[in-house]
């Protein structure tokens, strides 16, 4: 194991919210750009985010696209959201710990921005029926979007 | 003690109605933006509301606004988005405090935000409307 393969706490990481997502991912309401937490949604349940250290803080490069905008949270802000919950019937039943690891995409054509990507998850896994696990992960995109709200943008993104 | 820049009240009312008007076309513009949405769009697979989750969310919405006028307070404008299964969110925020509804079909749940830490900071349940002014109350910090 290298230093690489461990999010240290002061990390910053950069994620993208895609320009075309206005109204979902981001608002505008009187000249004011907020970031939602639907910006933090993801299908697996395990936002991706890219390191910037290891791509020299280049925001450009998880932009992808110059309308694009990005924000950045560090990896200690998301360690300590807390604990994730699991409940049935009102009652809790499991916690989950907030983490946030090294997930290089590995191909044979790997990028610098694919060697960077970091997943952000929980431990133990959310499990339980869609709904439980849905509700779970409700609470870690409101707790991500507060904390790029007050961290601010690092690029403002250009709606359609 | 000096009233001199007091409003009558009907000037103060006149001001309030027209500012929710513009609030209410504000809210309605983003439900416009909610309809348009397709089915799976693009690569992020999103569920598109149907029409009764967006019928009970402006419903519900209506509702709100109602109660809170009719208590006298103030209304602030909430982000209208969605999520991945189809649910419809709404959103308000008032510096610290945060007042979020997940309204799908047939109910509302509200998180209750004031920090970023989930367990000191963060309540969860089915909203009752008759606990509605409550929150309103706690969001503008009345």
């Amino acid at each position: 194991m290298n230093n690489q393969d461990i999010v240290q706490d002061d990390e910053g990481l950069y994620r993208k919210i895609p320009a075309e997502l206005e109204g979902i991912a981001y608002s505008v309401v009187n000249g004011q750009f907020k970031i939602l937490p639907a910006a933090f949604m993801d299908r697996a349940l395990t936002p991706s985010v890219y390191r910037a250290e290891l791509i020299n803080h280049n925001a450009n490069l998880p932009q992808e696209k110059a309308e694009n905008g990005v924000v950045e949270i560090t990896a200690i802000q998301i360690r300590q959201i807390g604990n994730v919950v699991t409940k049935h019937e009102a009652q809790v039943i499991r916690e989950h710990s907030v983490d946030v690891i090294a997930d290089p995409i590995v191909t044979t054509h790997s990028t610098l921005l694919d060697s960077a990507h970091a997943i952000i998850v929980v431990d133990p896994k959310y499990f339980g029926s869609k709904n439980k696990q849905r509700n779970a992960f409700d609470l870690l995109k409101i707790a991500l979007s507060t904390l790029a709200n007050e961290n601010g943008w690092i690029i403002v993104p250009t709606p359609p | 003690m000096h009233f001199g820049n007091l409003e009558p009240i009907e000037q103060r009312h006149s001001t309030l109605y027209s500012q929710l008007r513009i609030q209410q076309d504000e809210i309605s513009k983003q439900f416009d933006v909610l309809k348009e949405w397709k089915e799976n769009w693009n690569e992020y697979g999103f569920e598109r509301p149907n029409d009764l989750t967006i019928s009970h969310a402006e419903t519900v919405i209506e509702k709100l606004v109602d109660l809170i006028i009719s208590a006298d307070y103030r209304f602030i404008t909430p982000f209208i988005s969605g999520d991945e299964d189809g649910n419809i969110t709404a959103i308000w925020y008032n510096q610290k405090h945060q007042l979020h509804f997940k309204i799908g079909e047939n109910d509302v749940q509200y998180f209750k935000v004031w920090g970023t830490n989930i367990d000191t900071e963060m309540e969860v349940d089915f909203l009752n409307f008759e606990y509605c002014l409550d929150l309103w109350k706690w969001l503008i910090n009345e």
